[in-house]
Formats: structure tokens, C-alpha cells, sequence
């Protein structure tokens, strides 16, 4: 039998990125394109038995207790869409911020920071965000791609802000206090949320059709003033007692999200909106939304798996030695050009099983502090939810988006956020400080 | 080099001991002549840290250095082999087990139908325990909820009233701090330190009362067979020169972050007196019985740990 | 509610793009035990009850929470493949003729059977494994734990059924995309 093996490592990347975008580009499912590339080179490069790399995975990957959270976020998202709750909720809101004009894509963005102060699982929030405040602000009469961009740049905001899962790997794999990463992430995430924010007030002031107020609707005055206490009170305080239950110490973020599915069922019982359809429609889009996020995962996870044994993580070693011939910026800049270019193709558990042994040992070696890098690592993944081609934030919005959102247009929207994303990298690297101004 | 292996750790890249485990491997090549070279894996980075065993028995890894515990599921005696909850107390004399008093040869009995062979072994190192509330005996135990690795451990914990359950090592940080689990069986009081798990649980328990794990150097059975005898002995004596190296290593590295905790007022070092210690090694024993009576190699394994400690006067 | 979906239910949807008997079982399947996703939210405030309110916390919400979580996603992936819903890149794909794409979709079929039967071949070798010891007894794979389920041996069987009945899937895919082939 060939023997791909014999191509090498280098010529074996490069066979891996053609196949998998040939395979895209033909508009073969993602899952399934990943986990066959995965296949393809276990099977070439070592033999019938490598196949059990994948199968291993796939195994280990839906086994795991964190990935529990997205279900719950998404089953708590279908009840607030399926009751009247989510319209109201934002209803209420486009009347609260009916004076500034974006308004309801600031509150999305504000709700999207409290999520991801919240939870660290970026499927999640993203699906979240993409059932609740997507089709509210297109009914609105917002701008489409402003809406998805903030949808979607929002839903990714999870892992920069405590708890972080990326940042809990990080801090594993080099060995610092998670809690100093948390610290120093703080403030890198705000002023990404902020850059979201300052945007969307720019392109609404220039361009008012982009963002309505409610007073540009001729039959404003026909439409009665929502009740705010029968709109707010209840998702108010589920998102309450959610919160609470993290920043007490009650629950993990997997409890709190089924303390939320809880709060939020309470909730439209007390509406009286509760029945048996309904919950039986949400855990249908909850086993739906699930199936293609999480095969997606699968694929990707299985990808990492091949390609470490393939040698990976050595060939990227070699790489960055051979490029940078130990100069400290210079390193550091290349490895954010790796890390941007493995962002597009793998999902940031390939790029943080591959990339961090080799990196963090560099980056301490060369004085830099690495709590420093950990946030700056976190803020490459953020670019590496929403780049082209594999994006994994986009693929969660587009599970859930309206069907005539196609997965182009949420990529297109999205590229003035990637520019902001790379803004805040650029920051970041300039002024380590931004990182470490607490110590 | 000859021959070329692929090892998978059970610790990430950053830890001392993935530094010691490499230290091992980088020993094996220059003692070989350059005919053997092995590369490290960090956890995770083929299959997940539980499932190295079926891969090494496929063919997918040569080998892995890991915790016999993890296996527990396949079998239980590898529970109760890999972590004899209350039989050691201290390294040494879980090495002395398993060189001179019947380990090894066992090992590679239960390893044997797996296609698997036991190349070395002894223990990480004295664990430490990390709480969040102040531990001072068996009694504080009673309601505990803890994270506990799969094995042995996990029923003396729920024998001595607490709640044990399984947590992969990333949850275990959030999990203190969000209050899911009170404690938790993790790793050396070191590489803990370094973590951070001291920052959100300042309770510590140090030296540890609990857990003494063995630590395995195993590799595919066949690739073994075909390796030449003095290859085959560099590798022997090599990982049994590994098994003493990494629990010195870790017990030098222990001291030096006890002190810098003992210097931070927000930690408070929790040290159990001999009585407490004794306490609950017993309830760790009748623990031992039950597990042996799950499997026939179970109980082989409860015979010879227990001759051992008998012809010791260790029991 | 209103504006954001159609008028019928969405499951209705999802029956009607199942394209033959076996995806409308799977729809049928997949709809009744994704009440399970509710059950997992009750079992887990129920773990946070008996921690908080009786300071007795359960040694099996969790594994059990993550079991079922998982045996989920494995149906939810065959419930995606079933209704037509795995996320594609569609430049290329939605631009050329129908006939093209029926013959693209014949492409990601092979690809896909392909996938499957690799895949079936693997998790065979996984589930002999969590099932029998290596001296042939029968003998389910646990979780190690003190409360020690067989969930281990349980989700790798499940794995391969899913694949066998997978395979299954994209054969009956291809035949019905050759024949729309045929007649166009
Ligand atoms: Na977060
Ligand atoms: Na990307």
C-alpha cells in the first residue's frame, strides 16, 4: 500500500489544507469533511489501525462534562424564543434605548458581556445570542450584516472574560495561576467589547437606515407601550439567579445553565405560556442545534489527533526556530502569524493542543511573562472563532440563523470585527501593561 | 535511530513532570547510542489520558508514561494496584514493591493479555491534597465534595463520608472556585502551587494523607519483543532510574513552594497528626477487600500487596 | 410566536425533509428522547438541591448528566444528517445548476460513505474492546468511579451502532440522489 507518509510533514500540511478546502468548497458538510481528512490520513500515513485515533475522540470528545453547558444554554434560548419572553424582552429594550440610535446592538453586545462573565463555552452563547437577539434586531429593521457581526463577534466574547476555558487549558499547559490569567484578561476584554460598541455607534451615526429607532416606525403610536414589568421582571431574574449561582460559588457553569433552563421554565409558567409543545419544540431545536455543532467539534478534534502523531507539533517547532532565528519580537510576531493561520483552518483546541507546548517554553525562555502571553493567545482565539473558512462561531450562528442568512454573508459581516479583533491583538502586544497593570 | 517511539504523557507540556519525563527520554537515546529516540506527548494530544492503554495496544502510540489508576475501568485491579490507598508512605517504598517484592512481575502478568508491556514504574511523588476548607482529621471528610481520579481512591473517599466524584483535571480550577467540588485529589503540592488551585482553595493538605499513585512506563508488547537485549535493558534500567528521579525531583520542588505558601498569609498548610493519618488508612483497608472481591486480578493483586507490607512489617 | 418562524411547527419541518423511512425514524427517535435535554436540567438543579438544601450531595448527577449528554449528541448527529441540516459552504454549491449539485451531493454521499465505513471499522474495534477483556469474557467497560456505571462500554456500543445505522443513511442517500440524477 502507498505509504503517504513518505511525502513528509511539510508536503503532508499543505496535501491536509488542499483536501480540506477542496472538500469545503464542493459544499460537503463541515463535519463530515474534517472527520474524513482525519480518516484519510490515519489510514495513509500509518495504517487501518490509526483509524482508531478518530473513533477514540469522538468518543472521549462527547464524554466530556464541559460541553454539557451548550445544551443547557441553547434549551434555555429555545424556551425564551418559543414563549413570548424573548420578544417582549427585546421589545422593552428597543423602548429603553429608543433615544440612541444602535441601541439594541449595544444591549445585545451588554447581554453578551454578561453571558460571557457567565459561561466559557462559546457554542453556547453564540446560539444564544443568534435565536434571541439576531432575529429581534432584523425585525427591528437593523442593518443585516451590522446585526449578525455583533451577533456573532458578542457569542464569541465567552472565553475572554472569567470563566474562560481557553484560558484554563492555557494556564494548565504552561503551569501559571489561572487566576492571574483571569485578571489579566479582564481588561483586553472590555476593550474588545468596547471597540464592538464604539463601532456600531459610528456606523449608526453615519449611516442612520443602518440602526431605526422605534420613532422612525410610522405606527409607533399604534403599537401600545410594552408592560416592562411583565417583559423584564422574569428573564431579569433568571439571569439573576444564574449569575448569582456562578459568582456565589453554587453551581458550575453547567449547574447554573440548567439552574437557568430552570428560572426560565418558572418563568413562563408565571406567564401562564408553559405546555408541553413547547418544551417539546425547544429540546427539539436543542438536539438539532447540538447535533451540528457538536459534529463539527467532533471532526475538528479528530483532525488534531492525526496530526500530532503525524508530527505536528515538532514540525511547528522547527518552523518557528528556522523563521525567527530567536529574535524576541520577531518571534512573537510569527508566532501570532501561525496562530492567525491555524485559526482558520482548526478549532482552538487543535490550535492550543498544538501550538501551546511548543510556544510557551519559547515565549518564558525569551523574558516575556507568560500570563501576558496567555491573554494574548486568548485574543488570537477570538479571531480564530470568526476567520474564514472554518470559523466555528459562524458555523453556531448559521445552525440557528434565519434560512436565508447563508454561511458567505455571516462571514462577510464579520470582517470589520475580525479588523477590530486585530486592533485589540495590536494593543495588546504594544502594551503588555494592558495585561499586567494589576501586579 | 533504529527505532523511533512515540510515548504520550499524562501531564501538559508545562509541568516538571512532563520536564522529568523528557529528561528520561533524551537519557535512553544517549545510553543507546543514538538507536532509540523517543518523543513525549503531552496529555491529550493523540487520545484522552483514559484511553492510551487501547491505544498502545492498537499500535496507534508506542507507549506512555501515566497512571496505572486511569485503567480502572478495564479492570479493577489496576485500580487498586494503581493507587493502594493507605499501603505506602512514601515513595520508596512503593518502588521497593515494585522492584523487589513482586510488582513488577505482576504488572506485567495483568498487562500481558493486553499486548502490553510494563517497562518501569514508581510513584509521582507524596500528593498533596488541595481544600478549600480547613481539613484537620477524617471527621472533617463527612459531606466533602471532592474531585478524585478514577480508582481506588474514589471508594475510600465515599467509604470515609465524602463525595467523590470525576472531574478531568481543566475542571478542576473552575470547580473549586465556583464551589462545585470542596477539595480535590489533583497533583504534588508543587505543580498545584503553580496552578493556582491554592489561590481559590487555601487549605491545603500537606504531606498528603490520601493518595500515593503509581506512576508506569509501558510500551506495546510486540515492539518490545523485537527490540534487542540491551536495548531492552537500557530501557529497564532507565525507567527505573526515572521512577526515583521524578519522586526526588518533585519532593525538592515540594519543599521549595511550601515555603513560599507558609510566607502567604492567605494559606494555611494543614497537617495531619499520626492518629488521623492512621484513621484512615483503616478505612482505606477494608476498601481493599471489597475491591479485590470485583475481579480475579483484583484479588491477585490484594494477595501480593498485602504479603509485601506482611513480610515488611508494614501492615 | 410569530415573525421569526413559519406558521407550522418545526418538527413538522423536520419530518418532512427526512427522505425515507429510516431518517423519519430517526426524526420520530430523536424527537421523543430529546425531552431527555430536560431531564438532564432537572437532574442537575436536583444535584445542586441536595448539595445546598441537605449538604448531601449524589455521587451520579454528574456522570449521569454527561452520559446522557453524550449519547445525545451522537443522536442529534444523525437527526442533523437525517433532516439535511449539517452546516455547509455553499459558494460554490448553491451557484451552479440543479443538476450539478445533485451530482455534488453524490460526491458527498461516496465522501460520506466513505467517512461511515471507516468509522464503523474503528469503533467496532472500540466497542470489542469495552465489551469483552482481552481473554474473551464479557465484561463492560466502567467509569472507574465509586459509583462506577458501565457508561464507558454503553456510549462506545452506541458509537457504533450509530455508525452502522449512519452508513445505512448515506446509502440510501446516494440511491435516491443517482436516481434524481437518472431522471433529470
Ligand atoms: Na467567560
Ligand atoms: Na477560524
Amino acid at each position: 500500500m502507498f505509504e503517504l507518509s513518505s511525502i513528509g510533514i511539510a508536503w503532508g500540511s499543505l496535501l491536509m489544507l488542499a483536501l480540506m478546502i477542496g472538500l469545503l468548497l464542493t459544499g460537503m458538510q463541515l463535519a463530515f469533511v474534517t472527520g474524513f481528512v482525519a480518516l484519510v490520513f490515519a489510514l495513509g500515513w500509518f495504517g487501518p489501525n490509526a483509524l482508531g485515533i478518530v473513533s477514540s475522540r469522538l468518543y472521549s470528545f462527547i464524554g466530556s462534562y464541559v460541553f454539557l453547558a451548550v445544551p443547557m444554554f441553547v434549551l434555555m434560548a429555545a424556551l425564551l424564543d418559543h414563549s413570548g419572553i424573548a420578544r417582549d424582552l427585546f421589545d422593552a429594550m428597543s423602548r429603553l434605548g429608543r433615544k440612541l440610535r444602535g441601541g439594541v446592538a449595544i444591549q445585545t453586545l451588554v447581554v453578551a458581556v454578561i453571558l460571557a462573565s457567565m459561561s466559557g463555552v462559546i457554542g453556547g452563547e453564540t446560539v444564544l445570542l443568534g435565536i434571541l437577539a439576531l432575529p429581534q434586531m432584523l425585525r427591528l429593521g437593523y442593518d443585516r450584516r451590522l446585526a449578525i457581526g455583533t451577533t456573532c463577534a458578542g457569542g464569541a466574547l465567552g472565553t475572554m472574560l472569567p470563566p474562560s476555558i481557553v484560558l484554563i487549558i492555557y494556564g494548565l499547559t504552561a503551569n501559571v495561576s489561572i487566576g492571574e490569567l483571569f485578571k489579566g484578561a479582564f481588561l483586553p476584554a472590555l476593550i474588545l467589547a468596547l471597540l464592538y460598541m464604539g463601532y456600531v455607534l459610528t456606523r449608526a451615526h453615519l449611516n442612520p437606515s443602518m440602526a431605526p429607532l422605534p420613532s422612525d416606525q410610522a405606527d409607533e403610536d399604534d403599537t401600545p407601550a410594552p408592560n416592562f414589568f411583565k417583559a423584564l421582571f422574569f428573564p431579569v431574574l433568571s439571569v439573576m439567579v444564574v449569575l448569582g449561582s456562578i459568582y456565589t460559588g453554587v453551581a458550575s457553569v453547567t449547574e447554573a445553565s440548567a439552574l437557568g433552563v430552570l428560572g426560565i421554565a418558572l418563568s413562563t409558567l408565571i406567564r401562564g405560556e408553559l405546555n408541553y409543545a413547547m418544551i417539546r419544540k425547544a429540546c427539539i431545536t436543542t438536539l438539532r442545534t447540538c447535533g451540528m455543532i457538536i459534529w463539527i467539534g467532533i471532526g475538528a478534534t479528530a483532525l488534531v489527533g492525526v496530526y500530532n502523531l503525524m508530527g505536528g507539533i515538532e514540525f511547528v517547532r522547527d518552523t518557528v526556530f528556522a523563521v525567527s532565528g530567536g529574535h524576541g519580537l520577531a518571534t512573537i510576531l510569527f508566532m501570532m502569524l501561525i496562530l492567525l493561520v491555524l485559526g482558520m483552518f482548526l478549532d482552538w483546541v487543535g490550535v492550543a493542543l498544538l501550538t501551546m507546548p511548543i510556544f510557551v517554553p519559547i515565549v518564558k525562555e525569551l523574558g516575556y511573562d507568560p500570563i501576558w502571553f496567555g491573554v494574548v493567545f486568548c485574543m488570537n482565539m477570538q479571531v480564530s472563532f470568526l476567520s474564514p473558512p472554518f470559523g466555528p462561531a459562524a458555523f453556531y450562528l448559521k445552525s440557528v440563523a434565519p434560512k436565508d442568512i447563508s454561511l458567505g454573508e455571516i462571514f462577510r459581516s464579520l470582517l470589520p470585527f475580525i479588523g477590530l479583533q486585530l486592533v485589540a491583538l495590536a494593543l495588546l502586544i504594544a502594551f503588555p501593561q494592558l495585561a499586567l497593570w494589576w501586579q | 535511530a533504529d527505532y523511533s517511539f512515540k510515548f504520550q504523557s499524562s501531564d501538559p507540556s508545562g509541568v516538571k513532570n512532563f520536564e522529568i519525563k523528557q529528561q528520561w527520554a533524551e537519557r535512553v537515546e544517549r545510553m543507546s547510542g543514538g538507536r532509540v529516540e523517543i518523543e513525549i506527548l503531552p496529555v491529550g494530544s493523540v487520545v484522552s489520558h483514559t484511553e492510551t492503554l487501547d491505544a498502545i495496544e492498537m499500535g496507534i502510540l508506542d507507549g506512555h508514561i501515566s497512571v496505572t489508576g486511569y485503567f480502572s475501568g478495564k479492570d479493577p485491579a489496576f485500580g487498586l494496584i494503581g493507587n493502594t490507598v493507605g499501603a505506602w508512605s512514601s515513595p520508596d517504598q512503593l518502588i521497593d514493591y515494585i522492584y523487589y517484592g513482586g510488582g513488577y512481575e505482576l504488572m506485567n502478568e495483568l498487562y500481558e493479555p493486553y499486548g502490553v508491556k510494563f517497562v518501569g514504574g514508581g510513584a509521582t511523588g507524596l500528593e498533596a491534597f488541595v481544600s478549600k476548607k480547613p481539613l484537620d482529621g477524617v471527621d472533617d471528610l463527612k459531606g466533602l465534595k471532592l474531585r478524585a481520579p478514577e480508582g481506588l481512591v474514589q471508594s475510600v473517599f465515599a467509604a470515609a463520608g465524602a463525595s467523590p466524584v470525576n472531574l478531568p483535571g481543566s475542571e478542576v480550577f473552575t470547580g473549586l472556585s465556583k464551589g462545585v467540588i470542596d477539595a480535590a485529589d489533583y497533583t504534588v503540592f508543587s505543580t498545584n502551587h503553580s496552578a493556582g488551585m491554592h489561590e481559590v482553595a487555601p487549605h491545603p493538605v500537606y504531606p498528603g494523607f490520601h493518595s500515593l499513585p503509581l506512576l508506569e512506563v509501558v510500551m506495546n508488547l510486540e515492539e518490545w519483543n523485537e527490540l534487542p537485549e540491551d536495548i531492552q535493558a537500557i530501557l529497564t534500567v532507565s525507567a527505573r532510574d526515572f521512577a526515583n528521579d521524578i519522586s526526588t525531583q518533585l519532593a525538592m520542588a515540594d519543599v521549595d513552594a511550601v515555603k513560599e505558601a507558609q510566607a502567604n498569609p492567605d494559606i494555611t498548610i494543614h497537617n495531619w497528626s499520626d492518629a488521623e493519618r492512621k484513621e484512615f488508612r483503616a478505612i482505606a483497608r477494608t476498601q481493599w477487600e471489597a475491591y479485590a472481591e470485583q475481579s480475579p486480578n483484583a484479588q491477585k493483586v490484594y494477595d501480593s500487596v498485602t504479603a509485601f507490607l506482611e513480610s515488611q512489617g508494614l501492615l | 410566536m410569530t415573525e421569526s418562524h413559519p406558521p407550522e411547527s418545526l418538527s413538522e419541518i423536520d419530518s418532512e425533509r427526512a427522505s425515507n423511512a429510516l431518517d423519519r425514524g430517526i426524526v420520530w427517535l430523536g424527537q421523543k428522547l430529546s425531552l431527555v435535554f430536560a431531564l438532564v436540567a432537572v437532574v442537575s438543579c436536583y444535584e445542586i438541591a441536595r448539595r445546598y438544601l441537605f449538604d448531601d450531595p449524589t455521587i451520579w448527577v454528574h456522570e449521569t448528566a454527561t452520559f446522557l449528554g453524550g449519547a445525545l449528541f451522537i443522536l442529534g448527529g444523525l437527526y442533523a444528517l437525517a433532516t439535511d441540516r449539517h452546516v455547509r459552504v455553499v459558494l460554490v454549491y448553491d451557484a451552479v445548476s440543479d443538476k450539478a449539485r445533485t451530482a455534488l451531493r453524490i460526491v458527498h454521499h461516496l465522501f460520506g460513505l466513505a467517512f461511515s465505513g471507516m468509522m464503523l471499522f474503528a469503533s467496532w474495534t472500540m466497542a470489542r474492546k469495552a465489551v469483552l477483556a482481552p481473554w474473551g469474557d464479557i465484561r463492560f467497560e466502567t467509569s472507574g468511579s465509586a459509583w462506577n456505571p458501565p457508561f464507558p462500554a454503553y456510549i462506545k456500543v452506541l458509537i457504533l451502532v450509530a455508525f452502522v445505522v449512519m452508513t445505512v443513511q448515506f446509502i440510501l442517500h446516494l440511491v435516491r440522489d443517482i436516481r434524481l440524477l437518472r431522471k433529470a
